[in-house]
This record gives C-alpha cells, sequence and structure tokens, in this order.
C-alpha cells in the first residue's frame, strides 16, 4: 500500500473536474492507499457540507480531508462551518507531509 | 543530442483534462506537442490519459477544420488535436481514455476513437496511480 | 554546457498562468514551508509563469493610484528576494521555449533560462515533482 497527498485548488465550481479528483482519491482510499486530500485555494469551498457529496464518500472509506486555513480565511469560510470531519491545516503541514520519504503527491 | 535521456526507464502519467487552451496564440506548440519528448526524456515511460473535454483530442473530426480568416491574413496553422495525438501514438505513447467521458461526447464519439487509443473503465486510471513514478495533470 | 542541477527534496513545476487563481501565491507559500524546514527546492516555470520573473517588470508594480506613495513589490523582486533568503537551497528556473513563445525572454540574472529537453534532468535531481497547474 502506498501514502498519497492529493492536492485539489480548484474546488465544485470546476464540476466535473473536481468531483473527478475527488473520485481517484475515493478510488485509491477504497483500493486501501493511505489517501489525504488537502483543499486549498477555492478546493478549500469543497469541505462546505453538502457542496461535493463526493468528499462524504472519500471520508468514509477512509480518506482524510485538509483544508487550507489561509484559503478558507482568505474566503470568509470559519472552521465551524465546514465539514465536521475535515481538519485544519497550515502549509507547513502539507511541507511535512510532501516530505515524507513514501509520501506521492499529485496537484490538481 | 538535446538533453539526456533517463537510463532507467521512467514510469509518468501525464493527464490532461483541459482542452482547447487558445487556437490563434497557440498554433503548434499545443499542449500535447511536449509529449513525445518527455516519453522520449523519460527512456520511453510516459502514458497519456485524456480525460473530459481533452478526450475529444482522441475522436477523429467528421469534416476538416477550415482555416481561420482574420482581418487580410488567413491563419492556416491552427492547432490539429487529432494530428498531435496521432505524434504522440506513433512516438510510443500509450493513450488511454476513460469510458464515460467517451460516452459523454456524443453517440458516435466511441465508433471516432482514433486507432491505438485504448478505453478503460471508470476510475481505471486512478487504480494504476501508484504504479507510476509521477502522476500530472499537465 | 548545461550547469549541473543541484540535488533537492523537491521540484514544483509551476505551469499554471498568474492572474487566473492562486496557484502562484500557493506555490510560493508551499516553497517558503519547504525551505523553513530546512528542504531544498526547485521552481520550474513554464507557460505564462515564466513571467513571473520577467526582467520588463522592474522591482515594482504600476502605482496604485489612489495611494501614490505606496510601491508594491513586483513578482521578479519577490522571487530575487526569496532567492536571495535561500542562496544555497532554492533554485529557480524559467522554460527557455514559453519564455520566448511568451514574450518574457529577458529575465532577470538571478533565475536560469533552461531547454524544455532537460526537463528530465530536473525531475531526476528531485526526490518529489508536482506540476502545479497547466499551461
Amino acid at each position: 500500500m502506498t501514502d498519497h497527498l492529493l492536492i485539489e485548488s480548484g474546488g465544485p465550481q470546476t464540476g466535473p473536474a473536481c468531483e473527478r479528483f475527488v473520485g481517484d482519491a475515493t478510488r485509491l482510499a477504497g483500493d486501501g492507499h493511505r489517501v489525504v486530500l488537502f483543499l486549498v485555494e477555492n478546493g478549500v469551498t469543497a469541505a462546505l457540507p453538502g457542496a461535493a457529496p463526493g468528499i462524504e464518500t472519500f471520508l468514509r472509506g477512509g480518506g482524510e480531508v485538509w483544508v487550507d486555513t489561509f484559503s478558507a480565511a482568505q474566503r470568509a469560510l470559519p472552521a465551524t462551518d465546514l465539514a465536521a470531519d475535515v481538519r485544519m491545516v497550515e502549509m507547513d503541514d502539507v511541507a511535512a507531509k510532501l516530505l515524507e520519504p513514501q509520501v506521492r503527491a499529485v496537484w490538481h | 543530442m538535446p538533453g539526456e535521456v533517463i537510463q532507467e526507464r521512467a514510469r509518468w502519467l501525464l493527464i490532461m483534462e483541459k482542452a482547447y487552451r487558445g487556437s490563434v496564440e497557440t498554433q503548434f506548440a499545443d499542449a500535447l506537442y511536449v509529449v513525445p519528448d518527455l516519453h522520449r526524456q523519460s527512456g520511453g515511460g510516459c502514458d497519456l490519459a485524456l480525460r473530459g473535454p481533452a478526450v475529444g483530442y482522441a475522436v477523429r473530426t467528421v469534416a476538416p477544420q477550415p482555416p481561420l480568416r482574420l482581418g487580410g491574413r488567413t491563419l492556416d496553422t491552427l492547432p490539429d488535436p487529432r494530428a498531435s495525438v496521432t505524434k504522440v501514438l506513433d512516438a510510443g505513447v500509450t493513450v488511454l481514455v476513460e469510458e464515460p467521458d467517451l460516452a459523454a461526447l456524443g453517440r458516435t464519439a466511441a465508433d471516432r476513437l482514433l486507432p491505438g487509443v485504448q478505453v478503460i473503465e471508470p476510475y481505471g486510471l486512478a487504480a494504476r496511480w501508484p504504479s507510476y513514478e509521477q502522476v500530472w495533470f499537465l | 554546457m548545461a550547469r549541473p542541477i543541484p540535488a533537492t527534496d523537491v521540484l514544483l513545476n509551476l505551469f499554471g498562468a498568474p492572474h487566473q487563481s492562486d496557484l502562484v501565491t500557493s506555490a510560493l507559500r508551499l516553497a517558503t514551508a519547504l525551505l523553513d524546514r530546512g528542504a531544498r527546492v526547485q521552481i520550474w516555470t513554464c507557460g505564462d509563469a515564466t513571467g513571473l520573473t520577467s526582467a520588463a517588470l522592474g522591482d515594482t508594480k504600476p502605482r496604485d493610484l489612489t495611494d501614490l506613495e505606496r510601491r508594491h513589490p513586483s513578482t521578479a523582486l519577490i522571487v530575487r528576494n526569496l532567492l536571495a533568503d535561500h542562496p544555497d537551497r532554492l533554485y529557480w528556473y524559467v522554460c527557455r521555449f514559453c519564455a520566448d513563445d511568451r514574450g518574457a525572454a529577458d529575465q532577470i540574472p538571478q533565475v536560469s533560462k533552461r531547454s524544455p529537453f532537460l526537463f528530465a534532468e530536473h525531475v531526476k535531481a528531485a526526490d518529489k515533482a508536482l506540476v502545479m497547474g497547466v499551461c
């Protein structure tokens, strides 16, 4: 099994593209890999409840959702308005994850 | 010889989903232009996946695209994605599309798929990601 | 003859265009976070991102007409300063083909223009490589 850091920057406004990428993350998690989905820039809006139904499926499948604190603040999204199961992170947390030797990262 | 080739065959998955990124300003230098050389640089290790609107690059047009007249100029050097995909295939790159994207392009799209392009199951790409060293959305 | 490429922990390939999203900001934030952790970082720009380090930008953005006394740094100055902050751990490369194609051939001297034929060498020199945005 492998560790993955998938980074979504576009969010639900990009329609199918975001949905597909979240679906990719779900497939990887479903196959037993450890997956962190990091939402950044407009991607953070996917953490609003109901905004991206695939996120719930991904979480249920064992994935972790990280939300960029900077992007959320920029977009006036308080953590309390976001889905309960997401983790607010700083870019330092992402850097630490990216530097873990076994982690593979994909930016979308 | 421009640039060395990686001695061990790398495994790079290149995914294109954003399509039609400028005709007049792009001309020959479309996103597919770099793929044959990336394949060479990787030691023959690139696979290309066309997703979403980009799947149309692998589907034959039903009529030739006419040149574009802009004022007194006739511009006949617009991008030709199907020719570009053919060059990519000829370079030895495996080209993949996911079945739902082909279906979304209309009832005759699958019949017009360029020879050599492989169709895989939904989310079949993601299942293969762990087998690649690099997965890049280009 | 091409200069040797320093070994790095991460290669950030900045392919997306400035002024379209927060991509450039994200790339610089991530680079800073990596550098703060002691990592060695390459940045390679393609497409319109090559304009970030265009010499034509000078040091400042055009003046804010509502606040004439205040100066705002250009991206070229921001990148120059970032490179000066990390002289041995941050390397910035600009795709020569894209720079020429997008009218940014004249680059600040602190960055290195590279042929796209050498891209794989840069990938090989890094433990991890991200492609951020599309050209």
